[in-house]
């Protein structure tokens, strides 16, 4: 088998992986700052497989394949990695998630970037702001904005 | 009068600004706050905040640093009057953080709740509560300030929060 075909099926193992971890977190009650099964497995995915894992994570985020508490409370983990694997790539993400359909994930994107604490992430952010309808978001990114302008 | 506060996380006290909720009957709201308000026995933990919010700030880093690590808290408060009509208990009893007098003074369980009453009382806070977010860094802020006050005790803190506020 060539290289190539050896990481193509790595990949779906990893996709299949990925999508069946938040499948299983589906109807999983998450607190803030607590730990769970799903965020310790999804640490440990994106630590073995760092940019891969969390583009495949993306990916079905942004298919539509990952229920929203799950897709937010994973965007809030991205953040709590802190410096570490893949961390250009998950604030890629996190910076990408703050224009989401649904406003469960704009939240864990708006979490996820003030954890990270990264002002880069500024821009982004202000456009979201800018966009935001619902008050209580527009009040969560404001605060993140306050936070990351204080760098 | 004091002012009770309840963990929450807000997403779930705000569906009705995205979602059509025009199936959910009146009077009644959708179910998703009832996972904030999840009881043992039928009580459920608050923390009493003094009407001008002079210990917020305390019950905050207290409360935080019952989490494994260090993340947005955020919460309603609301005013315990409002459990008197569905025949809810207001119990002092000890709370489990890192902050002993704080345990101590401002850690209540509310009683006697049923099924109903759990619905009747997220109505009640979602028409009458006020919400806030402590972030990550205020938190932190409020856990070293408390620490260096002889407030928290450290050696109670879990690695998880240490390392966070460690930096």
């Amino acid at each position: 088998m060539s290289s190539q075909v050896v990481e193509q099926a790595d990949a779906v193992a990893l996709r299949r992986e990925v999508e069946g971890l938040c499948g299983a977190a589906r109807g999983e009650v998450f607190e803030d700052g607590m730990e769970s099964r799903f965020s310790r497995a999804l640490l440990r995915l994106i630590e073995e497989h760092e940019d891969v894992a969390v583009r495949e994570l993306q990916e079905a985020i942004e298919g539509g394949r990952v229920d929203a508490p799950v897709a937010a409370e994973a965007l809030r983990w991205l953040g709590l990695m802190g410096q570490g694997p893949a961390y250009r790539r998950r604030r890629r993400l996190l910076e990408e998630a703050l224009s989401a359909d649904c406003a469960e994930v704009r939240d864990g994107a708006v979490l996820g970037v003030m954890y990270l604490d990264d002002p880069h992430a500024l821009g982004d952010l202000r456009g979201a702001l800018a966009r935001e309808s619902q008050a209580w978001l527009r009040r969560g990114m404001e605060q993140a904005i306050q936070q990351l302008a204080r760098e | 009068m004091a002012l009770a506060l309840r963990k929450i996380r807000l997403t779930r006290w705000h569906r009705e600004e995205e979602h059509d909720l025009s199936w959910v009957p009146q009077g009644d709201i959708v179910a998703d706050p009832l996972a904030d308000l999840t009881t043992t026995n039928g009580k459920l933990s608050v923390w009493l905040v003094e009407e001008d919010l002079s210990n917020l700030s305390r019950v905050l880093a207290a409360f935080a640093t019952t989490a494994d690590r260090l993340a947005n808290l955020d919460y309603v408060l609301f005013d315990p009057v409002l459990l008197t009509p569905l025949g809810v208990g207001l119990e002092h009893t000890q709370g489990g953080t890192a902050d002993g007098e704080a345990n101590q003074l401002w850690h209540r369980d509310l009683s006697h709740l049923s099924g109903h009453t759990v619905v009747e009382l997220a109505r009640a806070i979602k028409a009458q509560g006020r919400e806030g977010r402590a972030t990550p860094r205020q938190l932190r802020q409020l856990i070293v300030q408390a620490g260096e006050a002889g407030q928290v005790d450290w050696d109670v803190l879990n690695a998880g929060i240490r390392k966070d506020i460690a930096g």
